[in-house]
């Protein structure tokens, strides 16, 4: 038993010793904790959409999700819940759907979507959180991720980027640095940007590229591909209307 | 552990050289589990070659669904089934073949075994037959890419080979006595790179895989 509890003390030192050698190298190189969005963070928000009665949902990708203030919304709405379902990149039509189709919800809908988002390929953008939403979360996944939630808060080494495995991935193809970030998620969701701290040249690069891909606009949708979207959005929007109603 | 005995559920599964020997070292619990209440109760071997066989497939075929209720589990079980209906079958050639080769046969035994095992996983971890269809003709048919691995492939296929070689050297070997023997600064050691490679190996969501029961 002695030897066991003298291990197990080993054990402990090391690892923590190690540990904390490796979180202060990357903080050492600026690195600081950040909330990594996945499914499973979507889907504790999605849930409290249908248990907070009080909800006022943002729907929409990027703009909704960096530009929408918590507390803000808070201090000038006292009596909602805010909820952020946005995603960076993905318009948001899947999630109204879900939400039209969920019975017990009774909250309020801000979706933010321009014609694009109303393309035919544009959704089912939302679709795979929905699905994770609706088959695999559980309470057990739920626990998990409000702990993951305090750990990737915590340290920097939550982050996959510094993991084992892609830090050798980095070193046999010599890639440099991970990603510094520019943009953060809150632990319920809202995002903020620091444009201060973002590659201004790369992001202009980007810009011209996509601005030269589609000769200065966006790609122009046929009506019959865009309107029955807008149709069964109506129809949604009807639907959650009603059920707020009643 | 705290007066709980916990049994060994794995022992070097990817050395076994043959389909039978994979189930008495993979996940342990649930292949006894599955021999005590499914396989015995079902009747066991007592009725014959045929009856036996049934038996087999049956028993595989329910554990397949017991990791989850979709057709691809069902196939990863039924494959298993098959194999060991196969092996049982070959029983006589096999002894005979081993017999002739020796340690090369129980290699090439052994090689074979992973190889299906292997295959099998793919119904395992794939959400459905198309992306199966899709992993098994990248596993098996070579591609002017294939080549051109990334460095991440590059870094599995030698974790793989190095866990391999360690199953394959420990095969007949009992960790459990092996860590009785080791003071406690190397147990110490040992269980603290265990602890920072769990640490150090985070995803965007690593969920235990059974959370869906």
């Amino acid at each position: 038993m002695r030897r066991t509890f003298a291990a197990l003390a080993i054990a402990v030192m090391v690892a923590a010793s190690a540990l904390v050698a490796v979180e202060r190298h990357w903080r050492g190189r600026g690195y600081t904790p950040i909330i990594v969005d996945a499914p499973d963070l979507w889907s504790l928000q999605r849930a409290k959409a249908t248990s907070a009665p009080n909800a006022i949902v943002f729907l929409g990708a990027s703009r909704t999700l960096y530009a929408i203030d918590r507390d803000t919304v808070r201090s000038r709405l006292p009596q909602y819940e805010p909820v952020m379902l946005a995603m960076d990149g993905r318009y948001p039509l899947a999630t109204l759907r879900d939400l039209a189709a969920d019975a017990n919800f009774r909250g309020t809908v801000i979706c933010d979507i321009d014609g694009a988002g109303f393309a035919a390929p544009s959704l089912d953008m939302q679709k795979p959180e929905v699905d994770f939403y609706r088959h695999e979360f559980s309470p057990s996944r739920a626990a998990h991720r409000l702990m993951l939630n305090h750990w990737q808060l915590d340290a920097v080494i939550a982050r996959s980027d510094f993991s084992m495995l892609r830090s050798a991935v980095r070193w046999w193809s010599d890639e440099g640095a991970p990603f510094h970030p520019y943009q953060w998620l809150d632990r319920r969701r809202f995002g903020h940007i620091d444009f201060e701290r973002g590659d201004k040249e790369s992001q202009k690069r980007e810009l011209a590229r996509n601005l030269e891909r589609f000769g200065g606009h966006l790609p122009r949708i046929p009506f019959a591909e865009w309107w029955p979207q807008v149709e069964a959005a109506n129809g949604w929007v009807r639907t959650i209307q009603a059920a707020v109603a009643t | 552990m705290l007066g709980f005995w916990l049994p060994d559920n794995f022992r070097s599964p990817y050395a076994a050289t043959g389909f039978s020997d994979f189930w008495r070292r993979w996940h342990i619990s649930l292949s006894t589990w599955l021999r005590d209440y499914l396989y015995l109760p079902l009747g066991g071997n007592r009725g014959g070659g045929l009856f036996t066989m049934r038996n087999l497939m049956l028993t595989m075929l329910l554990g397949g669904l017991w990791h989850g209720a979709a057709w691809t589990f069902v196939a990863w079980g039924a494959f298993h089934g098959l194999m060991l209906v196969l092996e049982r079958v070959a029983e006589p050639a096999i002894a005979a073949t081993s017999r002739v080769l020796g340690g090369v046969g129980t290699l090439l035994g052994g090689l074979l075994t992973l190889l299906g095992v292997l295959i099998a996983w793919v119904w395992f971890r794939a959400p459905d037959f198309a992306h199966a269809a899709q992993i098994h003709h990248a596993m098996l048919v070579p591609t002017d890419t294939s080549a051109n691995l990334s460095a991440e492939a590059k870094i599995a296929l030698i974790v793989f080979s190095l866990m391999w070689l360690m199953h394959w050297l420990w095969r007949h070997h009992d960790l459990r006595r092996w860590l009785r023997r080791r003071g406690a600064v190397a147990l110490g050691f040992i269980w603290a790179s265990l602890i920072v490679s769990i640490v150090l190996s985070p995803g965007v969501s690593r969920a235990f895989i059974y959370f869906q029961f």
